[in-house]
């Protein structure tokens, strides 16, 4: 099956990213693959290489950055979501496509066979 | 934070005023900042020889209980840090009745000793504070 999983929460506060992250990796693992990850909203702030974690904590965002290389997943970010926090130039350009407002509502709706939605609200 | 680092500030002003705070934990240790955060908290305000006190109900008793496992959600167990609270003169903890009873749980499942209140024994506690910050 092919996933894409659309990201809506910023990391840390949240359990959004690592949610997603762990759903995509058990998915590789069982043979499926995950064409396109998307970051919207709040879920840009993680592909900021601004991101300092405590040390002993995660580091959610270099944790995305080693990965898409070696199972031909594709990162994108919301540009213009981006835009709106600065972000664009805080970012890693060689670990996460940003397409663009049309391109990337191109993308979304291009054929995967099934969604995820990974937005974690507080309870 | 603001909010507790300009109340501590304040107290540094008035001659080293002691307050009573009471920090409320209602999260479950895991999936969510709160619980963590909060922790820091209370250790920054008993640096500042506070009266403290922690209050823990419904979800929040989850932050208490022995023998949490974290290699599976790849976080860090920061559990055993309830139990530096005492190197820091953090010794009133109060854990609500109902919401352990609600859960299945015992005292005696708990890391570190607790008071266990009832709800109406936590609402006159509350009551007794000078500052309450809930997360």
């Amino acid at each position: 099956m092919n996933f894409g999983l659309l990201i809506n929460e910023g990391p840390y506060n949240h359990q959004a990213a690592d949610t997603a992250y762990q759903f995509a990796r058990a998915a590789l693992a069982k043979g499926h693959r995950v064409r396109r990850v998307f970051f919207y909203n709040d879920g840009v702030n993680n592909a900021t290489r601004l991101t300092e974690p405590p040390q002993d904590d995660r580091h959610i965002v270099n944790r995305c950055r080693s990965w898409p290389r070696t199972t031909a997943s594709t990162w994108w970010c919301a540009l213009r979501r981006a835009c709106a926090v600065d972000w664009w130039r805080t970012t890693s350009r060689r670990a996460f496509a940003s397409p663009g407002w049309g391109s990337w509502s191109k993308r979304a709706s291009s054929p995967t066979a099934s969604w995820c939605s990974a937005t974690e609200r507080e309870r | 934070m603001a909010q507790v680092a300009e109340a501590l500030e304040q107290e540094q002003d008035a001659q080293s005023v002691v307050k009573k705070f009471m920090f409320v934990n209602r999260k479950a240790p895991y999936g969510t900042i709160y619980a963590l955060e909060g922790l820091e908290v209370v250790l920054i305000s008993a640096a500042f020889d506070q009266d403290v006190s922690l209050a823990f109900l419904d979800d929040g008793v989850y932050q208490l209980v022995k023998g949490q496992q974290t290699k599976g959600l790849e976080v860090k167990n920061f559990s055993p840090t309830y139990r530096a609270l005492e190197g820091y003169d953090v010794e009133k903890l109060y854990v609500e009745r109902e919401s352990l009873e609600a859960r299945g749980l015992r005292e005696d499942q708990l890391l570190v000793p607790v008071q266990v209140v009832s709800a109406q024994e936590m609402a006159q506690l509350m009551e007794q504070q000078d500052v309450i910050i809930g997360f």
